[in-house]
C-alpha cells in the first residue's frame, strides 16, 4: 500500500512526535509513505473568513496528490475535515 | 583623477558601512526588546559576543563560518544551480577583486614576480571573470526567462544584477579591446621594446596579428613562413619575458575576435578608452553604493547566519534579540525562498495580498524598521499577511540565509494587532497557534485585547437585536437578496427537536449558555428560518463554533447546522468590511 502522506502546518512544526509515530507504526504495517514537497495548508484558517480561499488551499493539495497518482493518508482530523469538504464542494 | 573617484567612493562606502551597521542597534519594530536604550544594545551585544567567544560555542560559530558563510550549503538545499550560480558569483568576485582590483597591494607583495600578463594570473583573471559571469546568466536566467510563480523581482535585484554584469562585460570588452587595439601595439614597442629595425618591427607585428589578437592596418594574413619565424625572435628576446600568449585570456581573446571587424575604428575612436571609464566607474559606484543595496547582504548575512546558530530564542536578551532582528532584515536578500515555499500560497493567490507572501512581508518590515509610515490600506495588507499565517516554519527552514522569520513574525503579528483595527481571522479555532508559541513571552491581558476588539467588529449589532424589551418583528422584510441564501435552506427542515444543540460540547462547556453565546444552534436555525440572517450572523456562538461536526452529524433531518454556521462566519466577515 502506498498513500501521499499529508501532515499538514502544526505537526511538522509543533507535534513532530506523531509523524514519527505515524511513520514507524506504517513501516510495521508494510505501508509506504510518500511525502510531496507541493502540500501546502489545507485551507482550514481562511475558512471562517474566505471560502474561496480556502477550497484553493485545499484544492491544491488535492491537485497535487492527483498528478502523483497516489491517494493521501492524512494525519490530522481538522486537515481530513477540510480536504474533504473541499472535494465535495469541487465534485 | 582615478584616485581621487577610487578615494571618495572609499568614504562613502566605510562612512555607509558604520551607518547601516549602527542601525542594527537604533531601530526596532515588534514587541522584543522594546523600549531598551541604544547603549544598553549595544552593552548586550558586546555581552552575548564576548559570551560565545569564550565558550564552547566558538567551535559552532566556526562550523557556521565554514558550512554556512564559505560553502552556502543553506542554498544548496534549496536548489543545485541556485548554489552553483550564487558560488561562482562569490567567489570569482572576490578573487578577482584580491587578485585583479587590488593587485598593487596584494598580488604584488605575495608575488614578487606579478605581471597581470604572465600566467597563472592572465588566465586566472579571465577564469575567475568567466566564472562570474556564468554566475550572473544563471542569475538573470532565474530572474528574467524561468520566473518561478510567486518569485518577485524588485528594484533592488535589478541593480544588483545589473552592477555586477556591467562590471564583468565592460572588463572583458576592455580586454578585448586592448589585446586587438594597434595603437597599445605601438605604444608597448616603443616603451619596451627598444626596436629600430623596421623589419625587426614589422615581424614582431605579424606574429602579435597572426598569434595575438592584434589588428594591424597594416598587416593581413596570409604571413610568410620567414617571417613568423623571425617575429618569434623577436618576441622571445623582447616581450616573452612579461607576456604569456594572450590565447590564455580566453574571454578577452573570444571578445577581441568577435570585434575584430570594428576593432580598428575603436582604437582610434578611443573605445578603449571609453571602456576604462564604464569599467571603474562602475567598480566604484558598486562600492560607494555597496551599505545602501542588496550588496550589503555580502557584510549582514555571514553575521546573521552565524548568529543564528548561537543564540537561543529563549534565553538570549531580548535586547541582542531585537539587535539580530534588525540585522536580519538586512540579511535577506529577496531571493524568494520563503515565498516559493510557503503553506499560505494558495491563499494568496485566491486573495491576491502580496504582504501574503513571506519575501513580499520582509521589504515592507524593512520599511517599517526606517520608520516609514503606511497609509491604511498598506497597514490591512501586512496585518492580513502577518496574520494569514500558518505557523509552519517553512520559510525558517528554507532561509539560505538563516533568517528566523517565524520569530519576526510573531513578534511583529503582537505589535500590529494591538496596533492595527479588526482581524476577524482571529477568531478562528485555528488561532489557538498564536497563544501556543508566544505564552511565555507575552501578557495574557495583551493577549486577549486583539480579540476582543475582532469579536465586536464582527458581531456588532447583535446585542441591539437581541434586547429582551424590543420586539423582532416577524414579518420583517426579507431584504436579503438571492445570493445570500445560506445551504439551500436547509435549515426549513429544522422541527426545534433541539438535539444540536443538546449535542453541542460548546454549549455544554458554560453554565449559561444564552447569556455568552447570544443564540444556540438551534434558535440560529429558527432565526434563519424567519429570515432573521443579521441577527444570526451577528450571534457569539458562531465564533465560538469548535466546527467538530457533532450537530450537523446528528441532525434528524439533515439540517447542515455546522455548513450553516460557516456560512454565515463568511457573510459577517464581508458584511463587516474587515479581512
Amino acid at each position: 500500500m502506498k498513500f501521499a502522506l499529508f501532515q499538514g502546518c502544526n505537526i511538522p512544526a509543533r507535534v513532530e512526535q506523531y509523524a514519527d509515530a505515524t511513520a514507524a507504526v506504517s513501516s510495521k504495517l508494510g505501508i509506504e509513505l510518500v511525502e510531496l514537497a507541493e502540500f501546502n495548508c489545507c485551507g482550514y484558517p481562511a475558512r471562517n473568513t474566505d471560502f474561496r480561499a480556502f477550497v484553493l488551499s485545499a484544492a491544491k493539495n488535492l491537485a497535487v496528490a492527483e498528478n502523483a497518482g497516489l491517494d493521501m493518508l492524512v494525519m490530522c482530523k481538522c486537515c481530513y475535515g477540510s480536504l474533504k469538504k473541499a472535494e465535495y464542494v469541487l465534485l | 583623477m582615478f584616485d581621487y573617484l577610487f578615494y571618495t567612493s572609499l568614504i562613502i562606502f566605510l562612512l555607509g558601512l558604520i551607518y547601516r551597521c549602527s542601525t542594527w542597534f537604533t531601530k526596532n519594530i515588534g514587541i522584543f526588546g522594546k523600549n531598551i536604550s541604544t547603549s544598553q544594545r549595544v552593552l548586550s551585544a558586546g555581552k552575548g559576543i564576548v559570551g560565545v567567544l569564550c565558550s564552547p560555542k566558538i567551535l559552532t560559530l566556526l562550523n557556521a563560518l565554514v558550512l554556512d558563510v564559505l560553502l552556502q550549503r543553506r542554498i544548496l538545499k534549496e536548489d543545485f544551480v541556485r548554489w552553483l550560480a550564487h558560488l561562482l558569483i562569490f567567489y570569482g568576485f572576490m578573487l578577482l577583486l584580491l587578485m585583479h582590483a587590488l593587485e598593487s597591494v596584494i598580488s604584488e607583495t605575495i608575488f614578487s614576480d606579478y605581471y597581470s600578463t604572465v600566467n597563472p594570473f592572465l588566465f586566472l583573471r579571465d577564469f575567475f571573470g568567466a566564472m562570474v559571469l556564468t554566475g550572473i546568466i544563471l542569475t538573470a536566467l532565474r530572474r528574467y526567462i524561468s520566473k518561478p510563480r510567486r518569485l518577485r523581482t524588485g528594484r533592488m535585484d535589478h541593480y544588483a544584477i545589473a552592477i555586477v554584469a556591467v562590471i564583468m562585460f565592460s572588463g572583458i570588452a576592455l580586454e578585448g579591446l586592448k589585446i586587438s587595439s594597434y595603437s597599445e601595439f605601438e605604444r608597448m614597442v616603443e616603451d619596451y621594446a627598444g626596436l629600430d629595425d623596421e623589419e625587426e618591427i614589422e615581424a614582431l607585428e605579424a606574429v602579435w596579428v597572426r598569434d595575438y589578437g592584434t589588428v594591424s592596418p597594416n598587416l593581413k594574413a596570409p604571413f610568410d613562413e620567414d617571417l613568423i619565424a623571425s617575429g618569434r625572435d623577436v618576441h622571445m628576446d623582447n616581450c616573452a619575458d612579461c607576456h604569456a600568449s594572450n590565447q590564455w585570456a580566453f574571454t578577452g581573446f573570444a571578445t577581441a575576435k568577435i570585434l575584430k571587424p570594428a576593432a580598428l575604428w575603436l582604437d582610434q575612436t578611443g573605445g578603449g578608452t571609453l571602456l576604462w571609464y564604464i569599467h571603474f566607474i562602475a567598480c566604484f559606484i558598486g562600492l560607494a553604493y555597496l551599505p545602501f543595496s542588496k550588496m550589503f547582504h555580502l557584510i549582514a548575512t555571514p553575521l546573521t547566519l552565524m548568529a543564528g546558530r548561537v543564540m537561543d530564542p529563549d534565553t538570549s536578551l531580548a535586547a541582542n534579540t531585537l539587535t539580530r532582528q534588525m540585522m536580519e532584515l538586512d540579511a535577506c536578500t529577496h531571493c524568494g525562498s520563503c515565498s516559493l515555499n510557503c503553506s499560505a500560497a494558495m491563499m494568496f493567490e485566491a486573495i491576491g495580498n502580496e504582504c501574503i507572501l513571506p519575501s513580499e512581508k520582509m521589504l515592507l518590515l524593512k520599511n517599517l524598521a526606517s520608520g516609514k509610515k503606511l497609509n491604511d490600506s498598506q497597514f490591512s495588507a501586512i496585518q492580513q499577511g502577518v496574520y494569514l499565517c500558518t505557523n509552519c516554519d517553512r520559510c525558517t527552514v528554507h532561509c539560505p540565509s538563516g533568517i528566523r522569520l517565524k520569530e519576526l513574525w510573531y513578534s511583529v503579528r503582537e505589535e500590529l494587532l494591538a496596533k492595527g483595527p479588526a482581524l476577524a481571522s482571529l477568531l478562528s479555532p485555528y488561532s489557538f497557534a498564536r497563544g501556543l508559541i508566544i505564552q511565555h513571552r507575552i501578557s495574557t491581558d495583551d493577549y486577549a485585547k486583539p480579540i476582543q476588539k475582532a469579536r465586536q467588529a464582527v458581531t456588532g449589532r447583535f446585542s441591539e437585536l437581541t434586547n429582551r424589551d424590543t420586539a423582532i418583528p416577524l414579518n420583517a422584510e426579507n431584504t436579503e437578496e438571492p445570493q445570500t441564501a445560506i445551504s439551500d435552506n436547509t435549515y426549513a427542515g429544522c422541527f426545534s427537536c433541539q438535539s444540536c444543540t443538546t449535542v453541542c460540547p460548546v454549549v455544554g462547556n458554560y453554565d449559561n449558555p444564552e447569556q455568552i453565546l447570544g443564540l444556540l444552534p438551534h434558535q440560529i436555525m429558527c432565526c434563519l428560518g424567519l429570515g432573521l440572517v443579521e441577527m444570526a450572523s451577528g450571534a457569539p456562538m458562531i465564533w465560538d463554533c469548535l466546527t467538530c461536526y457533532k450537530c450537523q452529524e446528528d441532525c434528524p433531518q439533515q439540517v447542515e447546522v455546522c455548513d450553516v454556521l460557516f456560512r454565515l462566519k463568511n457573510i459577517a466577515v464581508e458584511k463587516a468590511e474587515i479581512n
